[in-house]
């Protein structure tokens, strides 16, 4: 079975979950026997697009070299169905990618297609959150496209005045997103695909009637990765360590609901310290440090030595990958109940789940896994157990990616399709 | 020949993680006297300071063009330390300006896959482009505007038809 993935963005050493979601799933794959090809996209231009070496990958893999004009609806299209058309795969994988993905679906529909969705990009062409003013806007650009093209353009207007984007207003500006023919294009792509994925229930939910085959298939981390270690035990007046990883700079990500509880039990107790990945050291407290942007090995060292991990999001965060990571390491996670979070964290058992922007509720589950260290270890056990049944990557692969590979391979021969059509 | 830099500046900013920059430049310059130059109360870490020769506080954690004072004092507190090679974590047009009245003979920024990339722009050049630029982006973004609000999309067509015989999406494999 020749399975191709196609991705727009692939970078690896990777630059965030759907770089590491692609090359866990295409090394699965590959190790349980399924031929598998990726094809990357790569721009000299724009360190968000193709960083990566192909050779040094553990799979083979087919970098496209776009200059900054061949990054358009015509080209990419064009160079990606051409190269897929080389291989002969027999199902087609388009991962990572923004406004530019349904062109490049659309040139490779004379396969069986599966469309990967890592957040709400379908959704929300503002900048694929489906957050605004604080809040989870109830739009949806499928359903609502007039209200939500303005809105698109207004969270992209500062970097298109200034004529300096990144690669989400980029796509924006080459795929033409902003004219009305957008719209019915990206429909009818996402009709032509055989299977859509995304991440959680609130974005298939989003895709009532426009899809009859959405599935959901979670992220995940490697397990051998992450030896489980208790947390060493804290001398005299050693401070307990509350580690909150990720972009946290980002408000959607909830560190003002950290602060607020941080703030909370700093009036009652000083046996702790809150470490939160910002780049701005002008937040430094007493209790409250800022640690910068970290390496990926860093932070794992980070959750070996942290107590206690809180992934505090406001959005609907699509996945969850740091609470799965602090759930491998071996810690109590104190989540949101939104997005993917509410399906990874145990309520009592792994962690602790709170409603968004609830400093009081976080505060007070803080404060008791703070007095109660039986707590802690009891609950970093049981999430390293939990991340290693549901989420290694491993599982994953076996689990959810042989049943649509052979279903949509057995369509194809079912229907006697050639695997490859006369493009014209 | 270009003589080998052996002062060299490793600016902290936003872009990469710090401790990438800071392996990159001792592979670029493993002979050379690096200098972290990092904000004020940046917990630098062991590992980072285990790369460098020297680590260099700014006075501020902070510098905004609203400021300029502290500007100034952080010009000439780089000026004075007379790198040889100025590197920065990412391109953007104040870093290249920084870079620019840095005094470095070599003004570099580390790319997202470890290479170095010149940078090259005087300040004025630097100052020239944003103009440009802002000429151009503020002339798309009206045409955008103009399509956006005039040009309307149709629904009705698009997403008619397309549910499952018992009107529902197929929501499987649902466990994890």
């Amino acid at each position: 079975m020749r399975v191709a993935f196609v991705d727009l963005f692939f970078s690896w050493p990777p630059h965030g979950g759907a770089d590491v979601d692609l090359y866990n799933v295409a090394l699965c794959l590959h190790k349980m026997g399924y031929e598998i090809h990726v094809f990357i996209a790569a721009s000299e231009d724009s360190w968000e697009r193709g960083t990566v070496d192909p050779a040094t990958l553990p799979f083979p893999a087919t970098r496209l070299d776009f200059t900054p004009r061949q990054i358009n609806r015509y080209e990419m299209p064009r160079r990606f169905r051409a190269a897929v058309d080389a291989w002969k795969p027999d199902v087609v994988f388009v991962c990572d990618g923004f406004f530019l993905k349904p062109y490049v679906s659309e040139a490779l529909n004379h396969y069986p297609i599966v469309l990967r969705y890592f957040a709400y990009e379908l959704v929300c062409p503002r900048d694929s959150r489906l957050f605004l003013n604080g809040a989870t806007c109830p739009m949806n650009y499928l359903r609502t496209p007039e209200t939500c093209r303005p809105c698109s353009l207004e969270g992209m207007a500062d970097e298109i005045k200034r004529w300096r984007f990144l690669s989400w207003t980029q796509e924006y500006i080459a795929a033409r997103a902003f004219m009305p023919g957008y719209y019915p294009l990206l429909i009818q792509s996402l009709k032509h695909s055989r299977v859509i994925v995304v991440s959680n229930p609130l974005h298939v939910r989003q895709l009532e009637g426009i899809h009859p085959d959405v599935r959901i298939i979670p992220g995940g981390v490697n397990i051998e990765d992450f030896s489980y270690s208790s947390p060493a035990p804290k001398g005299i007046g050693e401070k307990k360590i509350i580690f909150m990883p990720g972009r946290v700079e980002d408000p959607a990500k909830g560190m003002a609901t950290l602060r607020e509880a941080g703030g909370r039990l700093a009036r009652e107790r000083g046996d702790f310290e809150i470490h939160v990945t910002h780049t701005d050291f002008t937040i430094n407290s007493d209790w409250l440090k800022a640690i910068g942007w970290r390496k990926h090995a860093e932070i794992m060292d980070l959750y070996k030595r942290s107590d206690i991990c809180v992934v505090p999001s406001i959005w609907q965060e699509p996945f969850g990958l740091v609470a799965v990571e602090a759930m491998a390491s071996g810690r109590p996670v104190c989540a949101t109940r939104v997005g993917g979070l509410q399906d990874i964290v145990v309520h009592g058992e792994t962690g602790f789940l709170f409603d968004a922007g609830d400093g009081q509720s976080l505060a007070a589950h803080l404060a008791r896994l703070l007095d109660d260290a039986d707590l802690r270890q009891r609950m970093g056990e049981a999430g390293h157990k939990r991340a290693a049944e549901e989420y290694d990557w491993k599982r994953i692969a076996e689990r959810y990616y042989p049943p649509i590979i052979v279903e949509l391979a057995r369509d194809v021969s079912a229907q006697n399709r050639p695997s490859i059509q006369d493009p014209k | 020949m270009t003589q080998k830099p052996t002062k060299v500046c490793a600016f902290y900013s936003k872009g990469r993680t710090y401790l990438d920059v800071l392996q990159c430049v001792r592979q670029r310059y493993p002979e050379a006297h690096v200098s972290a130059v990092i904000p004020a109360r940046y917990p630098i870490s062991r590992e980072e300071t285990a790369l460098v020769d020297e680590v260099v506080e700014t006075e501020r954690t902070r510098y905004s063009l609203r400021e300029i004072r502290p500007l100034i004092r952080l010009v000439r507190q780089i000026r004075a330390a007379h790198f040889d090679a100025f590197v920065v974590m990412f391109d953007s047009p104040r870093l290249r300006i920084l870079s620019a009245l840095s005094g470095a003979r070599q003004r570099l920024f580390c790319r997202m896959d470890g290479e170095f990339a010149p940078l090259h722009s005087s300040v004025p050049g630097v100052m020239a482009d944003v103009l440009v630029r802002s000429i151009r982006g503020r002339a798309a973004y009206a045409y955008i505007w103009l399509i956006v609000r005039l040009l309307h999309v149709s629904t009705t067509d698009a997403t008619r038809n397309r549910t499952s015989p018992d009107g529902k999406c197929r929501e499987a494999d649902h466990e994890g």
